[in-house]
């Protein structure tokens, strides 16, 4: 069992990937056994990393968000955690790719490397993945005062 | 995938560069909108189906822009009306100047043209305008 891992950590001899290579292989797999992290898991970790940034107003693109909202209103069930986001995940590493809604008034460039900094922070700080790149596509952005949302914050009648 | 990936992404060590960003047209098309409405004596326009105008013209509806996205640059035709004692060419020309900092500043897109097309001349409402 020993023979397999050492031949396995000699091969990668490119030497700016082995150091990686080893070093995630330490967290995930090792002689005693191998851990893996599912797909779901990693996207529900993005989808709340990506909440997290002020400017993003919502996951998912405009089927998503409207079969969300229909199951909001059934009592029990809540909106996905994993919605907007589809993930490929590897044995060290992740991909990940999320649809976002934007707020009006805020820079999408810098936004997008907010949540790619936080997304791939939560991510390889719970998994230990090694998080390749997260590909960001803006939908649609929210004009606040459009009455197309039907959750206005209504002003409190006790203060 | 192992060896062709990580040595081009390991080049840029910060993790607010992996990755690619994408704008849809729509979000372009929906902030260039909104912005537009901040110049002083714009108002919006008839919506258009297959080149015909359906509904009236009223100040209060839309800035109606398409927006075309290639690479990091974007073209925008807009649609938009003027408060009749606005001079319309100075303020079409601040319309442009607005939506081409506006977008690039919301965006990162660049704007490499903006066609205006002025499609009515509305009187100033006595109420003020809703958005500022």
């Amino acid at each position: 069992m020993t023979n397999p891992t050492i031949s396995a950590a000699t091969p990668p001899a490119q030497t700016t990937n082995s150091e990686i290579a080893t070093s995630n292989r330490s967290l995930l797999s090792s002689s005693e056994g191998t851990t893996t992290v599912a797909d779901t898991v990693v996207q529900k970790i993005a989808g709340l990393a990506t909440r997290e940034i002020p400017g993003v107003h919502a996951l998912g693109g405009g089927a998503a968000r409207a079969f969300s909202s229909l199951r909001e209103r059934i009592p029990g069930a809540t909106a996905s955690a994993g919605q907007g986001v589809s993930v490929e995940v590897g044995e060290r590493q992740a991909a990940i790719d999320l649809h976002i809604l934007v707020e009006y008034g805020v820079s999408i460039a810098d936004l997008a490397s907010a949540v790619r900094r936080n997304v791939i922070g939560a991510v390889e700080q719970m998994t230990g993945l090694q998080v390749v790149e997260v590909n960001i596509a803006v939908t649609d952005v929210h004009i606040p005062g459009e009455e197309d949302d039907g959750r206005t914050p209504e002003p409190g009648r006790v203060q | 995938m192992t060896p062709a990936g990580p040595p081009a992404q390991e080049n840029t060590d910060d993790p607010g560069a992996r990755g690619s960003l994408t704008i849809s047209e729509r979000a372009v098309e929906r902030i260039a909108s909104h912005a537009a409405l901040e110049v002083d004596g714009i108002g919006g326009s008839a919506p258009r189906v297959l080149g015909v105008t359906v509904g009236a013209e009223e100040a209060e509806r839309n800035v109606r822009i398409a927006a075309r996205i290639t690479g990091a640059v974007v073209a925008l035709d807009v649609r938009l009306s003027i408060t009749y004692p606005a001079p319309v060419g100075s303020t079409a020309e601040s319309a442009r100047t607005h939506l081409i900092s506006r977008v690039h500043a919301l965006t990162g897109l660049s704007v490499s043209k903006v066609d205006i097309t002025v499609t009515a001349l509305h009187r100033a409402v006595v109420t003020p305008r809703r958005i500022r």
